[in-house]
Parts: structure tokens; sequence; C-alpha cells
């Protein structure tokens, strides 16, 4: 017995291991934006069949831009798949009258029948009009307008040739010859013949990205007549594969020519630098690992999806963002100087309130107009079941998030009332009611896109600015023109870009705030290429400034409506 | 939780213990032994056992009392091939007890044979020996504990969680139960409900503050796995204050504030982290690496490279360290340097993503 209880009394010890709707318009205008969900008639169509093929989830975006040249932006919304495989799918394009989006009686000629991703506006061949370029998952269009909105497909006879999945774009003047050179932004290589689906906890979901190999972007070299030439593999591009889904222009090296910066799906990003102004060749290199901005807060490679450029600090160069998963942060590299970037998002608040959110769309716009420049970014998962598999703990459909510049740091606010989630994509910006501030329209998976009405104009002076090359040494859309104007003894600086965001083409025309009670100011405009002019603009008004004849015309901004 | 813990256990367990009165009472070296045992004196009862095994191979309660003074012993090694001899001594001293007592109804000994399976690996015996240990006991903490361990270690994580629950049935303000469940739920990425399992755990908090620290340095986990940064900082907060001293809490708590952009704060806590001569290596590297970002995001690089440099001699596999000192690198001018931990950082292995 006692011999028992001893083994009872040793065993106990050994196996014990000792280790440790409606408002009143008050409430309303104290958001700056107002929600609008039923202003488009027009309803996103994944190709979703129960199959969860990845392109599936990623799409699908837009552009805002004057197609008919009336003076007000019009809008173009890419569609995805047909979700009956029976009814044919179209993009539209929705001409602005009086205020509402509306088809036009006849087809616009850019309808397209490709699974659409993203589109690029802009005047491809430098004759006054914007012409449109879209990005499928699959063969891409080039479309040129007649300058009446109407367009016809010209893909084949111009030399575009692009099969691959794409999604992004974006316009750019690679060699400063003054025409529009196209890159494109490559996803995934991607066979329906060879897919396997991908379970998590025995429930089909949506494969990520890291079970396809990456596919290099394309570079697409304009002649002068807007006839385009693939150069792609001279330029050094086609030896680097990643998975493209947010695309932008941006000098980051300060020498003239225009740089990209390419937002990669669970691969490290790419910076790529162009080399035109060194070597007088059209090559890039890519220099984003040691410049700093190639992964994510923790070095990890995070899964880039929107991609924007601004000077948020002031100093003159721009930061570089980039919208991600959840469990990530969405990144900030601050721009150092001298092709040095730091990743910022945990010092300067941006960390924690992204960290629960898929992000993807993303604009930087100054909403409460004190002269800094605040974040917007629209959120949306990519896994349709996500609420089955985390309990409701994760959601489908996610919220707007707004980040207010505090002067270096930056806090999260509601950037409107409550208002149904969304699973949001593409953000696209532009005064759609030209009262002289910054509208958005983000597009949503399976949805409806949703207007975000700024709420801000009026309440400070602001200029607002069309740029226009010469068509000649400068294209007509001056992307990468370099504007400053002094505010309260500092300068502001501003790079200008069409396309950024995640599958967006941004109205070409800046706002720039003023100082509270300033009604003018000196403006230099550096255009590709290096010319300087100098005007002095008022504000209250958008100015056309064409290269060599400075301001061409000026319309005063619309009063803006009551909320 | 240490010898001295063995030590108290075994005073409690004593003190509670009949006095049998049968032949083997009357053997001295078993009082020697036992007062031995009760002394953490576990070198000294496995000489002496062994000496006495070596003339009575088969006597029950000196291969068991042996058997345990080598299992007690082996837990204090650091030595990984030491500690695996000296399971593998236990385990054959256990099963040479089965051996003589086949028809043995003592549940503890197969658990001490799961545990011996446990050490080495070998879940599909240690699953064997749990599932008689249960059978003999069933309501036996540990009995369930090493089935779930067994379970886990076959990675049926889900039958490991039931096993598992069943022993925080048994005691609930068991902790170290309560971590193993959340380990499963991660393991199956089920974060949130890894997180709900804790919540509902709040009710059976054990009553010293050490052991309720841990349960918040759980909970903190938790957050920080289903992105809840804002949480985490309560949990973790709520475990210093119950356990201040506590190395890695003030380490978690530097990096959840680094994270949540209180810089001061962050660096505060990393350099009280720092302070502690326990911190484990892993803790400090992150201490280290933090206070070098700080430095780096202020643009003090020099200063900053210094700290990077001591969290990258101590973990030079952290791709985070690597990529602050090549921006501190370059940013004072030695570009070579960075070329080189660029080169390092690109041979590093990449987290695997989801």
């Amino acid at each position: 017995m006692k011999i028992l209880c001893f083994i009872s009394l040793v065993m106990i010890l050994a196996s014990c291991t000792p280790q440790t709707p409606q408002k009143n318009t008050s409430e309303v205008a104290s958001y700056p934006f107002v929600v609008e969900d039923d202003l488009i008639n027009f309803t996103h169509e994944s190709g979703a069949r129960g199959l969860r093929h990845i392109g599936e989830s990623v799409g699908s975006g837009g552009a805002l831009f004057d197609a008919d040249g009336d003076g007000d932006l019009d809008l173009y919304l890419v569609q995805g798949t047909a979700t009956d495989e029976n009814s044919p799918k179209k993009n539209i394009l929705l001409y602005q009258n009086d205020g509402e989006f509306i088809q036009g009686e006849k087809p616009c000629g850019a309808e397209d029948s490709g699974d659409g991703m993203s589109c690029a506006a802009g005047d491809i061949d430098n004759d006054g009009d914007i012409d449109l370029y879209v990005v499928n998952d699959g063969p891409d269009s080039l479309y040129l307008n007649d300058g009446t909105g109407h367009f016809t497909d010209v893909t084949q006879e111009r030399g575009i040739e692009m099969p691959l999945f794409g999604s992004s774009i974006c316009f750019l003047d690679v060699e400063l010859d003054g025409d529009l050179d196209i890159f494109v932004g490559h996803y995934i290589e991607f066979s329906i013949d060879a897919f396997t689906p991908c379970l998590r906890e025995k429930l089909e979901v949506y494969c990520a990205p890291k079970n396809y190999p990456g596919v290099p972007c394309s570079l697409l070299i304009n002649d002068g007549k807007g006839f385009f030439s693939d150069a792609s593999a001279s330029s050094g591009l086609a030896s680097l594969l990643g998975k493209a889904l947010g695309v932008l222009t941006s000098d980051v090296d300060g020498d003239g020519d225009q740089d990209l910066y390419v937002a990669n799906d669970g691969e490290a990003n790419f910076l790529l630098l162009n080399q035109w102004k060194e070597t007088g060749e059209i090559k890039f290199i890519d220099d984003a690992y040691i410049a700093g901005c190639a992964l994510g807060e923790g070095a990890k490679e995070e899964a880039g999806m929107g991609v924007e450029a601004a000077d948020l600090d002031g100093d003159g160069d721009e930061e570089i963002l980039v919208t991600n998963f959840e469990a990530q942060t969405n990144s900030c590299y601050r721009n150092d100087g001298g092709g040095m970037f730091l990743e910022t998002s945990f010092v300067n608040g941006m960390g924690p309130p992204s960290i629960p959110n898929v992000a993807f769309g993303i604009r930087v716009l100054d909403v409460n107009l004190d002269l800094l420049p605040d974040i917007f970014i629209t959120n949306g998962h990519v896994i349709d079941n996500i609420e089955k598999l985390t309990t409701g703990q994760t959601l489908f459909a996610q919220q707007d998030q707004l980040y207010i510049n505090e002067g270096g740091t930056f806090k999260e606010v509601s950037p409107h009332l409550p208002a149904e989630l969304k699973v949001g994509r593409a953000l696209i910006s532009g005064d759609i009611d030209n009262d002289g501030d910054l509208d958005l329209i983000s597009t949503t998976w399976q949805g409806s896109p949703r207007v975000l009405r700024s709420t801000s104009a009026g309440s400070a002076p602001v200029i607002g600015l069309h740029l226009s090359g010469d068509g000649v040494s400068c294209h007509r859309d001056a992307i990468g023109a370099i504007i400053n104007y002094a505010v309260q003894e500092k300068t502001i600086t501003r790079e200008h870009r069409v396309q950024s965001s995640y599958l967006a083409s941004h109205d070409p025309r800046l706002l720039l705030t003023l100082g509270p009670k300033m009604t003018e100011a000196v403006v230099t405009v550096k255009w590709p290429g290096g010319t300087e002019e100098t005007a002095t603009l008022t504000a209250g008004s958008y100015h056309k400034w064409v290269m060599g004849k400075g301001i061409v015309s000026q319309s005063q901004f619309e009063k803006p409506t009551p909320n | 939780m240490g010898s001295s813990f063995v030590k108290i256990l075994l005073v409690v367990l004593v003190g509670l213990a009949p006095v049998p009165q049968d032949a083997s009472s009357t053997d001295p070296r078993i009082t020697e032994l036992n007062a031995a045992m009760q002394k953490g004196q576990f070198l000294d009862v496995l000489k002496k056992g062994r000496a006495i095994l070596i003339k009575q191979p088969t006597h029950p309660h000196f291969l068991l009392i042996t058997g345990a003074a080598c299992i007690e012993l082996a837990r204090t090694l650091k030595d990984s091939e030491a500690k695996i001899q000296a399971y593998a001594e236990a385990e054959n001293l256990f099963r040479r007890f089965v051996i003589v007592n086949p028809q043995h109804n003592n549940s503890k000994v197969e658990q001490s044979l799961a545990r011996c399976c446990l050490t080495r690996e070998d879940w599909k015996n240690a699953k064997k020996h749990a599932a008689k240990a249960i059978q003999l006991s069933p309501s036996s903490t540990m009995a369930h504990r090493v089935m779930g361990e067994s379970l886990s270690g076959l990675k049926i994580h889900k039958e490991a969680i039931q096993s598992y629950k069943k022993a925080l049935a048994i005691t609930p303000r068991d902790v170290r139960l309560m971590q193993l469940v959340q380990d499963e739920y991660r393991s199956l990425r089920r974060y949130a409900e890894a997180l709900n399992f804790l919540l509902k755990q709040q009710d059976n908090l054990p009553a010293n503050n050490r052991e309720t620290a841990t349960f918040y340095q759980l909970l903190y986990r938790a957050y920080v796995s289903l992105n809840d940064v804002e949480n985490a900082q309560v949990a973790i907060s709520k475990a210093v204050s119950l356990n201040p001293k506590k190395p890695t809490l003030a380490s978690e708590m530097a990096l959840n504030l680094y994270r949540l952009g209180r810089s001061e704060d962050s660096r505060l806590w990393a350099k009280k982290a720092l302070t502690y001569q326990t911190l484990n290596n892993d803790s400090k590297a992150i201490c280290l690496r933090i206070l070098g970002q700080l430095l780096s995001h202020e643009g003090k690089y020099q200063e900053g490279l210094l700290a990077l440099e001591k969290s990258f001699q101590i973990n030079p596999d952290d791709r985070s360290t690597v990529i602050a000192m090549i921006a501190a690198l370059r940013r004072t001018g030695q570009e070579e340097r960075a070329q080189e931990f660029l080169k390092k950082m690109n041979e590093m292995p990449t987290d695997p993503r989801e």
C-alpha cells in the first residue's frame, strides 16, 4: 500500500510539467464626405460562378475624365465578367449631365468584351481629346476618342498586343519625347485548365497569389503618332517577375524623368528607376530593396494593392504609400531624399488602424483644406466567405477610412456618416460637381460604385488647375509636371499624375489649397522636359494652362450644393 | 515553477498520504529516498536508486522513484542530448515496472510513460499510454493533458482541444492548459475561437497574480493574432500590473506600444525590459531593434545603428533588424556595408505567407 501511495506521489510529480440614414444638414456637413450609393446605375460583375478563380476577386476599376469635352467629368466603369455565362458583359461610359451620370443613347464604342480590370484615360495621339486604354485579364484594348465621347477600337492597328492578366496601368513619357507611353502592370499567370481549388477549414476559398507564378510588367513606347512598340524586353522589365496590382509614376530620384513604383501582391515591390536621363536609353532598374521601399513593416513581402505618392511631410519630395492585406499595415515609405526611403507606418499613426482591413483604393487629398495632405482608403476583403471562416470576426465588406494629417502624424477619423459597408476596390478622384473640392468614387465588388461627395468646397480658397502640354515637346496630359506654389512661408510641391491608387484613372485637374485669407498665388510649373513657367492664379476658378501659352481659359467653380 | 514548487507539492502530498503498514515501510532506504525527493535532491535519489536497482532490478518502488528522479533531473537539463538520455532512462525504468507489474492499475505510471514518449516525439505510443492513463483514471487532469499533447503531436488539433478542455473541466484554473488550448486554435488558424475561448476563461482565473498575469499575456497574444492592437494593449497592461517583474511582459509591452505608435512609451519599456538579467535572447533582440528603429525614425542613425547591431548580434536572422540596419548604414554613408547586409537579407528565408 505504501508503495502504491508513493508511486502515486511520484507519478504526479513526474507527469506535472512545471511550465508556465437621414441626418440634418449640420451633422452631415461635419463629415468630410456625403455618401451617395444610388447615384450610379452600374453593378459590377466579377464573373463569380462558384469556382473562385482568383481574378474574380480583385476587379474592377474605372476612370473619371471629360470624355465629350463639355467641361464636366464623365465616368467610365470597367466591368468584370458576366456572372451569367450567356449574358454579355460591357464596360460603360456614363456621361454627366446636370449632375447625373447617364448612359448615352448610342454605344460609346469602348464597351469592350474582355474580362475587365482597369483603364487609363489620356491623350494618346496628342489630338486634344482623351483616349482610353482598357486593361483586361486577357487581351487589352486601346480606344481613340473622336472628341465627342465616342470611341474607336484601334488596338491592333496601333500595335497593342497585351494578352497577359493585367491589373493597373499608368501613362508616362518615358523618353521625354512629348508623347504618352504606356506602362501596364500584370498580375499573375493563371490558367483555368490548371486550376485547383484552395481550401481553408474544408471550405473553398479564393487562392492566395502565392499559388501562381508571377509575370513581368510591360512597356509600350509611343512613336509620336499613337502607334506603339513593345519595349518590355529591351527596357529590362521582362526579366522582373512580379505580381503587380498598383502602379504609379513619380520622379523619385529627381532627375527629371519619370520613374515607376509597382505594388506587388505577396512579393517585394518594385522601384523602377528610369535611366533615360542618365544614359539616353529606355531602361529601368529596380532599386526598391536598397532604397528601402520593397518590403512592408516587419521586412515582409506584403500584399501590395493600391499605391499613391504625395509629399506628406512638406519637404519637397514624395512619400510612397501602399495599401496591404489584413494583419499588415498599409505602408508609408518616407522619402528621405537621395533615393532613400524608410517605412514609418507604426510611428506616424497610419499603422494600427489599417491592420484589421484589406485595403485597396487609396488617394491623398486635402479633405479639410488645412494645407496638409490627408489619406482616404477604401477596404474590402477578397475572401467572400471570410465571415464563415472567422466566425464573423472579419467582415467581407469593410469600412472606408480617412487619415487626417496632424502635421507629421495621422489620426483615423470617420470620413462620412455611418453607411452600409462595401467591398471596396478602386478609388477614383475628381471634382465631379466642379465646385472646387475633390470628390471620390469607389468601385465595389459585385456592387454599385459609391460616390463620396466632398463637403469642403468654400471652406478655404482653392485654385483649380488644368495643365496641358503643347503636344510637341510635352504631351497634352503633362504627366510628371512639377507644380510649386508658396503658402504661409512654405513651398508646396505637387507632382502631376493621373493614374494611381488601385485600377484607377483620376480627374486630370489639380486643386491647390491656399491659406485662409489668400486670394491668389504665384504658381510655377516645371513641365516634363524641364521648361519652367510661372503665373499668378486666383482662387475660386479652374485655370487651363497650356505650355508656352499660359492661362488660356478660366472657369469659376460651381456653387457648392447644400448637403 | 521549479524545484521549489516540486518540494512544496511533495510536502503537501506526503502530508496527505496515509502511512501504509506493509513490509516496504520498514525499509529504511525508502524512507531515505522519500526524504531526499522531498528535499529536491534528485541526483542523490537517482544515484542511490540506480545502485539499489543493480541488486534488485525489479523492485517496483525503486524503479518508480528512480524513474521519477530521472524525469525531475531531465527537466533541469539544458543540454538537449542529456535531456533525451535522462528521459530515455526514466522510460526504461517505468517500462521495467510495467513488465514486472503487468496488471498494475496506476494511471500515473502510464502518464509518465506518455510523457517520456512525448519527449522523443513518439506521438503514437504517447497516445497509447495516455489512453490507458485515462482509462485507469478518467478524472485525472494530467491523463487528459498528455492525451492532448499526443494528439497535438499527431496534428489532430481538434481532438487535442477536446482533451485539453476535458482537463480544464477538472482543473478549471490551470493557465498552462488554457495556453495549450490556445496553441491548438492557433495551429488551426482559428484566432477568433482562441480569443473567445480565453474570454470565457475569465471567470476561472487563478488566485495568484503570477498565473493571472500569464493568462492576460495569453489574451494579449490572442488579440495580436486578430490584429486588435488596442485590446492587446489593455491585456498586456493588465498582465504587467499583475506581474510587473516578468521580463517578457516588458518586452511585449514595448513591442505593442511600438505598433501603436506610442514611441516614447515603447522606448521606456524596451529599456526597462533590457535591464532584466533574465530576459531571453529573442526578447532582448526585439527590444534592441525597437530602440534602433525609434532612433532611426528620429534621424539619429548613428545611435540607432549601434542598437541595431547589438540586436543583429543576438538574432542575425531577423529581417526587420537587417532592413533597419541597411537604412541606417546608407544614411551614415556606409554604402558598401549596406550592400553586404542587403545580400545577407536576400539570402534569409522569408516568412511563410498565408
